[in-house]
């Protein structure tokens, strides 16, 4: 599913958000240090059957965190989620941290025609009100970048996100084996080896 | 004068429209013609590579074989392992009647694919899948005789991502194009298909 930005944003709100961007850093560190309960949340609050993990923060909800193993040598991977907003404002998916990649950023992929591109979105993620946002293999997904280390199946991968209004939240994507094709496959699959 | 420029206005507008449906017809014949079609797509043709099984591989050596063919790069994220474990997959359910099946898994970033690093990579998925990387000018002109696209793309870290033509080829004894397979495929289209093309002479 993609969630489009709001096309009437106008100039004024572009400038907010871009201040509130460019200053988030500062607010977060003010914020961090005046309220000293503001707690990372780590902990998940709810196993699934299909044995994939929840998280809540703020007005936002993450289900069904998961990955794949990497191939041997492989300098990247990708990591998949579903967030859906149950506020009244959007929020947005401002940086992803991960020991695991020099990087982590929103990528898109897409094809047109028979030809694959995947591209970082220019603007933050966002989630709007009530709206879900999936990421999932051939559409948004998370992209490690330079990796350190190699992914493996079992593996769960620890990620930092901050968004905008919900803060930040420390979640973990179990691994899949390297031929999953979604969430459910996640810690249940051993690695495709023949 | 102006009953001129109103003829090239009109030819202006009518030559893309006949070109469309040129195009929309070649597109239709292929479509429902289907393998002959595909024969007279020409794509295919000779190639040497340098190959992860050791030495080089040529389109010779695979006359009377058919095989699969495939592009990427190692340092794509999402689709590539997607589409070497799906062909991983595929290849297993063959099973021994499909022993005979090739699949080559051609970069399309020779540059930082070197055979060692396709070999890491591959050792991965099913040892069915040979990768074969060359020089950029080896790779340029395989990709043509394919019709394959890519190019690079920076990316913001000084590094590059690739944007590529994800297609599975299949390619019949004669190393004539015989259909194709999209990353996304059905398995038991895929395995279908697969067996369409082992049971060709």
């Amino acid at each position: 599913m993609r969630m489009p930005y709001p096309r009437n944003v106008g100039a004024l709100a572009k400038a907010v958000a871009a201040a509130s961007v460019a200053l988030f850093p500062f607010f977060a560190l003010s914020v961090a240090e005046a309220t000293p309960t503001a707690q990372i949340q780590t902990l998940p609050i709810a196993t699934t059957p299909a044995g994939s993990v929840e998280y809540s923060i703020g007005n936002l909800h993450i289900v069904a965190p998961w990955m794949r193993a990497t191939p041997k040598g492989a300098s990247v991977a990708s990591g998949y989620m579903t967030i859906t907003n149950r506020g009244n404002e959007p929020d947005r998916l401002l940086s992803i941290e991960s020991d695991i990649a020099t990087s982590v950023e929103v990528h898109e992929m897409s094809t047109s025609g028979e030809v694959m591109k995947m591209r970082p979105l220019e603007k933050p993620l966002e989630i709007e009100p009530g709206g879900v946002v999936e990421l999932k293999p051939s559409g948004y997904h998370l992209m490690f970048s330079h990796l350190k280390q190699g992914v493996n199946a079992g593996d769960k991968v620890r990620v930092t996100m901050v968004f905008e209004k919900a803060g930040t939240i420390e979640i973990e994507l179990p691994a899949a084996g390297i031929a999953a094709k979604g969430p459910s496959d996640a810690g249940t699959m051993p690695d495709h080896k023949m | 004068m102006l009953r001129n420029i109103r003829i090239a206005l009109w030819a202006a507008c009518a030559l893309p429209l006949l070109a469309l449906l040129a195009v929309a017809g070649l597109e239709f014949t292929q479509r429902t013609n289907g393998v002959g079609a595909y024969q007279a797509s020409g794509i295919g043709g000779p190639f040497k590579l340098a190959s992860s099984s050791g030495g080089e591989l040529s389109s010779d050596e695979l006359k009377g074989t058919p095989f699969l063919v495939f592009f990427g790069y190692t340092h794509c994220p999402d689709i590539c392992p997607e589409t070497v474990s799906d062909v991983s997959t595929w290849l297993d359910a063959l099973g021994p009647e499909g022993k005979e099946m090739k699949a080559l898994f051609i970069s399309i970033d020779p540059e930082r694919d070197s055979i060692a690093s396709l070999k890491d990579y591959l050792s991965s998925f099913s040892d069915r899948i040979i990768g074969l990387t060359g020089t950029p000018d080896e790779i340029a002109q395989v990709a043509k005789e394919y019709r394959v696209y890519y190019a690079k793309h920076p990316t913001k870290d000084g590094d590059y991502s690739m944007d590529h033509s994800a297609v599975i080829y299949l390619m019949d004894r004669e190393g004539k194009l015989a259909g194709t397979l999209t990353y996304d495929e059905k398995q038991e289209a895929a395995i279908a298909k697969l067996k369409r093309l082992l049971a060709a002479a």
